[in-house]
């Protein structure tokens, strides 16, 4: 707040000095700009002392604009709390690993020869065993922030409708740890070491997808990041670079394009769906050490 | 005894299995033909890697066969595992249990898992031997007690037939024979056990019938009784010129071999026929033991036959890799 308090009364000194100036020059240049491309506006009716407000970083709210900058408490909440599935994969990869490398697995199956069963049973722990602690990091991190936000007054336009909203994000983030959670599991089965299975995991989101992202931008709709933010987040938006040329030249501008909730979801189920189909397959007719 | 048309505990047929590895495909078990009766312990028997774990991962269906047949109880597994299962209890890996419960309640969860009657925890622990040390934390237990408290677990489903293998491994002296004991027991109680080993004299002791495996074949199977007396019986004979006398007894026909400062003389039926074909050489016996063929040295022979064969016959053919 001193910084900014100082960098204003910098800026109001030398508009109070050369404010007329700049108003002059600016309207000088537009001038000359529309000589060239009429209507050209470069908003020097604008200009004016210099504001405060302007100089400090605003305090956001829990409740407020999605689009404001910084993001409201809620909103990052939303954007904060898919990382809890990186938990849901780990539990999901370990309930199958560590069952096989220590021949528990094998135990299991002269108890319950039935591939099949065994291989749900286990996959359902997995989901199942996740949601607890999921929903338990989930309260403790939209209830911290509600309570921070409280103590200093910054809570915006909550309303009880408010609370509805972040049970809605609570819940939808418990089904996407569950799918994740059963994804994971499958992952487990088929690679059998939870190193190799949690290394393909996390080598996807880290180095797959950013590739992806970085060389075709448009391919961002499917990646599995875009679509668990889209199911968590109630939808959401990537950006790809569009360019036109003409006889002008070559014209660039980013284009926003949504994801919705309903893809997000139905992805993420079809992604654990496959591996777990797959993991089934597989494990029917694996030999276990 | 029983009835030669009663069905067997398990039978396999042709069983053939084999492994990827490196150098091409590596052979666990061929053409494996396996019968334990009804009732009684059967040993397994056979050198490490004579394919023993791998016939029983096949029975348990946790390894597929190749090819061939196997039936437990008559049902052909593992198509028809689930059907039999329940009659099953088996051992395949070291036992599995959590070290800071108790017997008791390591048997509870587990019971509970599989839909066992409550009450069967008790009956099962006193079967083993375990009642009075059940509510000890697991993790206090000895390597032997560990043993009987899995075998325990495998009968929580009250099985007709029980198959360990090679439950003795890492067991000292006292941890061996309560295994045994406990499978004596769980035998006479008019249960099937199915032990496999490379330890033969352990078997011996509690075996009633055995097959032995090498190579991943059967090259024997039998009463421990008749396989013993079909090794024959050998004579151990001290004489001073060891040489001269093996020279002479193996000029008669006999199979002759060193042990120590004697000579082992296999399958003599007279042992006079010893004493005439020395002195006839101016050899004077001064000892003349009769020594009774071992499952051991039963053991020893057929898997040294067998092992001379299959060189015979890596010679004439590229090899088949055997697992180790």
């Amino acid at each position: 707040m001193a910084d900014a308090r100082v960098f204003y009364e910098q800026q109001l000194a030398d508009w109070e000095e050369h404010g007329d100036e700049y108003v002059v020059q600016c309207e000088a240049d537009e001038a000359a700009a529309q000589d060239a491309e009429p209507g050209a506006d470069f908003g020097c009716d604008q200009m004016g002392a210099p504001q405060l407000e302007h100089f400090v970083t605003p305090t956001p709210t829990f409740v407020g604009d999605e689009q404001a900058w910084p993001a409201p408490g809620m909103t990052t909440v939303a954007q904060l709390a898919p990382l809890l599935t990186l938990f849901a994969v780990l539990v999901g990869v370990s309930f199958l690993t560590a069952e096989i490398s220590t021949g528990a697995l094998g135990l299991w199956l002269t108890f319950e020869p039935r591939r099949q069963r065994v291989y749900w049973s286990k996959a359902l722990a997995a989901t199942l065993g996740v949601l607890p602690v999921v929903v338990l990091a989930y309260v403790v991190m939209a209830g911290g922030a509600y309570g921070a936000y409280a103590l200093n007054g910054r809570l915006g336009d909550f309303s009880p409708a408010t609370w509805g909203e972040l049970a809605a994000i609570g819940g939808r983030v418990a089904v996407a740890a569950a799918l994740v959670a059963a994804t994971g599991a499958a992952l487990g089965a088929l690679l059998k070491h939870a190193a190799a299975a949690l290394g393909l995991a996390v080598g996807w989101f880290v180095v797959v997808e950013s590739v992806v992202a970085a060389w075709a931008p448009e391919a961002q709709r499917w990646l599995v990041r875009t679509n668990l933010a889209a199911w968590t987040e109630g939808g959401t938006t990537y950006w790809v670079n569009e360019c036109t040329t003409d006889a002008t030249g070559t014209l660039c501008e980013s284009v926003e394009h949504a994801v919705s909730q309903a893809q997000g979801g139905l992805l993420l189920l079809g992604l654990a769906a496959v591996l777990s189909l797959l993991a089934v397959l597989v494990f029917r007719r694996r030999d276990v050490a | 005894m029983h009835s030669t048309t009663e069905v067997p505990a398990i039978e396999t047929r042709a069983l053939r299995k084999t492994y990827r590895s490196r150098r091409g495909r590596a052979v666990g078990v061929e053409g494996l033909d396996l019968v334990v009766p009804v009732g009684g312990v059967h040993g397994f028997l056979g050198p490490n890697g004579s394919g023993k774990t791998t016939t029983i991962r096949m029975l348990l269906g946790l390894v597929r066969a190749d090819s061939g047949s196997a039936r437990v109880f008559g049902h052909e597994v593992p198509r028809h595992l689930p059907d039999v299962v329940g009659r099953v209890g088996a051992i395949v890996e070291s036992p599995k249990f959590f070290p800071a419960f108790s017997a008791r309640k390591n048997l509870d969860l587990l019971a509970v898992a599989i839909g066992a009657p409550g009450g069967r925890v008790g009956e099962v622990l006193e079967e083993v031997g375990l009642a009075a040390r059940a509510r000890d934390r697991y993790r206090g237990y000895s390597l032997g007690m560990k043993q009987r408290l899995a075998i325990a677990a495998t009968l929580l489903k009250d099985p007709d037939l029980l198959i360990f293998d090679e439950p003795t491994n890492g067991l000292d002296p006292a941890g061996i024979r309560e295994i045994r004991d406990t499978m004596r027991g769980l035998a006479d109680r008019g249960r099937t056990v199915l032990v496999s080993s490379h330890i033969l004299a352990e078997v011996e002791q509690v075996a009633d019938t055995v097959s032995i495996i090498a190579r991943g074949r059967l090259i024997a199977s039998g009463r421990v009784d008749d396989l013993i007396g079909a090794g024959g019986r050998s004579v151990r004979v001290g004489v001073p010129d060891q040489e001269r006398a093996a020279a002479v007894l193996a000029a008669a026909g006999h199979g002759v071999r060193r042990d120590g400062r004697h000579l082992l003389v296999d399958g003599v039926a007279e042992p006079a026929r010893i004493t005439r074909a020395l002195a006839a050489h101016d050899l004077w016996v001064d000892e003349l033991v009769p020594v009774q063929a071992g499952l051991e040295s039963v053991f020893l022979e057929l898997t040294a036959k067998d092992a001379a064969a299959g060189s015979r016959h890596d010679r004439r053919q590229r090899p088949e890799e055997v697992t180790a």
